[in-house]
């Protein structure tokens, strides 16, 4: 199908809402401005078509605001499977398994912190295992003998394991999306290969676009859900915002359910567009074994947020001399961007069970949603949008709207415009380090490569790729955070 | 005769290379070699720590995957980097590998980006001008 005919075909249904002609099984759906939509890379669209093609695909093929080129799937894109006609796909998941966002509250006011940012962010950057290679500290003992016992429980129990180390407690259980835990998760399905690669990696942040960051609230958009989060709670709050994922345990799983599904397909006939989107019926023995590994993944990277969380909690005490109470160290929410879950969402009137992939698009439920306790019941589920270390971040809540139309999902950060090879042609680095020192940003990187690739100007302005969201009624803002301090791996 | 090139209008997030050789053999090297290039920024490393494995699969293309996983594997799991590589592949698709290879932990002033995996979106095996190239996209 040519890409400019499905570009000229789409129709703004709603405000920032387009929709294409069908391009396969499904149209495509697109939430952004004029603008974003404009800009638009043809490979997106060739993307979410091939996807719009696969078996059991229900509605539309989801692009969001931040969407771009990805392998397979773009980044920025989610489809829904009907769980008993459709499909799994490990290739559209991607190798980072429940990458995710972390939000942490603080007690603690700028003018409190700014003065020790330089001390905070060396003794984290000390304290968090960051970078190629990077291996666990000493401040989780547990790290330097994990067995496959102990890795059978990670994966299996997710947080539950953590909260029996004493590394989480069970107010932190209650702040992480579908409490820490995918029950379903079943270690017999992952590789010896997968083990070796998670056990050297729990609790390290990695590299790429993962970081640590130390931020405070620029713009307060919905004091109400704010201050129901305890957030905007005093003048320039302190809080951390943590972004990474599975680690080596996450890829290897992937990389090994892709080769399986390759034979699958191969053995069933099934031509493929792209060979990343290997996949298998949901229903079959291959689908259910990817479901149950990818499971295991997902609550490793559970506990490696929970593990860095830990870190950060001793950072500050630290730092600060103050203890973890004192300093209001709290989890806002924990929420992962690369999954793919069976939730039961309304089709055509009717309850039904969807298996729901997310590529870089993160679950948005509304207020009320049974999977909400607590205050978030009120509030909707927080969504944390994290963008370029120069340009600040967001935090929204999810819709009742979301639910209804884009099976509770939305963006996850900022999408590149970039990439990082062009943009180690494109950005000096010691500019950049410069500039970041102007406004007060004070970065640790193992890398000034690193750094380079995930300069601001690699990425899309994030206050347009946010509105696109709120003002397509998907995700409301609720606060604009921007960074003092950051670590890199 | 380039070993490799990176791709700069592609992969957005991630990173993309084309990598050549005369035969199948020294495209394999060459693009282990990309693999090093991308992690680590120092190009005179010998390194000396010997390795050697085998893999096998049923086409060039899945082949190239294993090969480059298991290259990741030796980083994540024993945290060695590869920059020499010899490979030898026979006709049924089995490759054996002798390598040497280097502790990250004496490059660590060297880090430039750490690969995740390797993927298969658009990877395909091409003989090209008498010569053999393939496209990569690499998970970073």
């Amino acid at each position: 199908m040519d890409i400019q005919d499905i570009r000229s075909s789409f129709k703004e249904t709603y405000k920032n809402t387009w929709d294409s002609k069908s391009v396969g099984n499904v149209p495509i759906r697109v939430y952004a401005n004029k603008d974003i939509f404009k800009k638009i890379e043809g490979d997106v669209f060739k993307q979410a078509t091939n996807a719009a093609n696969l078996p059991g695909i229900i509605g539309y093929s989801y692009l969001f605001s931040d969407a771009h080129i990805g392998y397979g799937v773009p980044v920025g894109w989610m489809g829904a499977f009907d769980a008993a006609e459709g499909i799994i796909s490990p290739g559209i998941v991607g190798f980072d398994i429940n990458c995710g966002m972390r939000l942490i509250r603080t007690n603690m006011s700028l003018n409190e912190v700014k003065p020790k940012i330089k001390e905070l962010i060396d003794t984290l950057f000390k304290i968090v295992p960051a970078g190629v290679g990077s291996k666990s500290t000493g401040l989780v003992p547990e790290l330097k003998h994990l067995n496959n016992n102990d890795m059978n429980s990670i994966s299996e129990e997710g947080i539950d394991w953590a909260i029996r180390k004493g590394y989480a407690t069970k107010k932190d259980k209650e702040r992480i999306e579908e409490r820490g835990v995918l029950k379903y998760a079943e270690f017999s399905k992952v590789s010896k290969d997968a083990v070796k690669r998670g056990k050297e990696q729990l609790g390290t942040l990695g590299s790429g676009n993962h970081y640590l960051e130390v931020q405070t609230i620029k713009e307060d958009f919905n004091k109400d859900v704010a201050n129901k989060l305890d957030l905007d709670t005093i003048k320039n709050q302190v809080v951390i915002m943590l972004h990474t994922g599975s680690r080596g345990f996450g890829h290897q799983i992937a990389s090994d359910y892709i080769s399986r599904f390759l034979k699958y397909d191969e053995k069933n006939k099934i031509n493929l567009d792209d060979k990343q989107l290997a996949y298998a019926s949901f229903n079959s023995d291959d689908g259910q074994d990817y479901l149950k590994a990818m499971a295991c993944a997902a609550n490793f990277s559970f506990v490696n947020r929970q593990l860095i969380t830990h870190q950060i909690r001793e950072a500050f005490k630290k730092t600060f001399k103050k203890s973890e109470n004192d300093m209001g160290l709290e989890i806002v929410y924990d929420v992962a961007h690369n999954t793919a879950k069976t939730e039961e969402h309304i089709v055509n009137g009717r309850k039904s069970v969807l298996v729901v992939h997310r590529k870089g698009a993160t679950r948005n439920f509304g207020p009320k949603n049974k999977e909400l306790n607590g205050v978030l019941k009120s509030t909707g589920q927080p969504v944390i949008i994290g963008g370029s270390m120069e340009t600040g971040s967001y935090l929204c809540v999810g819709t009742k709207k979301s639910e209804l139309e884009s099976f509770g999902t939305t963006l996850h950060g900022s999408g590149r415009t970039m990439s990082r090879v062009k943009a180690r042609e494109v950005i000096e680095g010691k500019k950049l380090v410069n500039e970041l020192e102007k406004k007060g940003i004070y970065v640790k990187s193992n890398s000034l490569n690193g750094l380079i690739e995930e300069g601001g100007a690699a990425y899309k302005d994030i206050d347009q790729v946010v509105n696109s969201m709120h003002d397509a009624g998907i995700s409301l803002k609720v606060l604009k955070l921007v960074p003092i301090g950051n670590i890199k791996g | 005769m380039e070993r490799y090139i990176l791709l700069k209008d592609e992969a957005t997030a991630d990173i993309a290379f084309i990598a050549y050789g005369k035969n199948m053999n020294q495209m394999f090297e060459n693009a282990a070699r990309a693999v090093y290039d991308i992690m680590i920024n120092k190009n005179k490393v010998k390194g000396d720590i010997p390795i050697k494995f085998k893999v096998s699969s049923d086409s060039f293309e899945s082949l190239l995957v294993k090969f480059i996983n298991k290259i990741l594997l030796y980083k994540d799991y024993k945290h060695i980097v590869i920059p020499m590589i010899n490979v030898n592949i026979k006709e049924d698709y089995t490759l054996y590998c002798t390598a040497k290879g280097e502790k990250l932990t004496k490059l660590k002033d060297y880090f430039i980006a750490d690969v995740k995996a390797v993927t298969m979106h658009e990877l395909k095996i091409k003989k090209r001008k008498g010569l053999i190239e393939c496209k990569v996209v690499l998970d970073i």
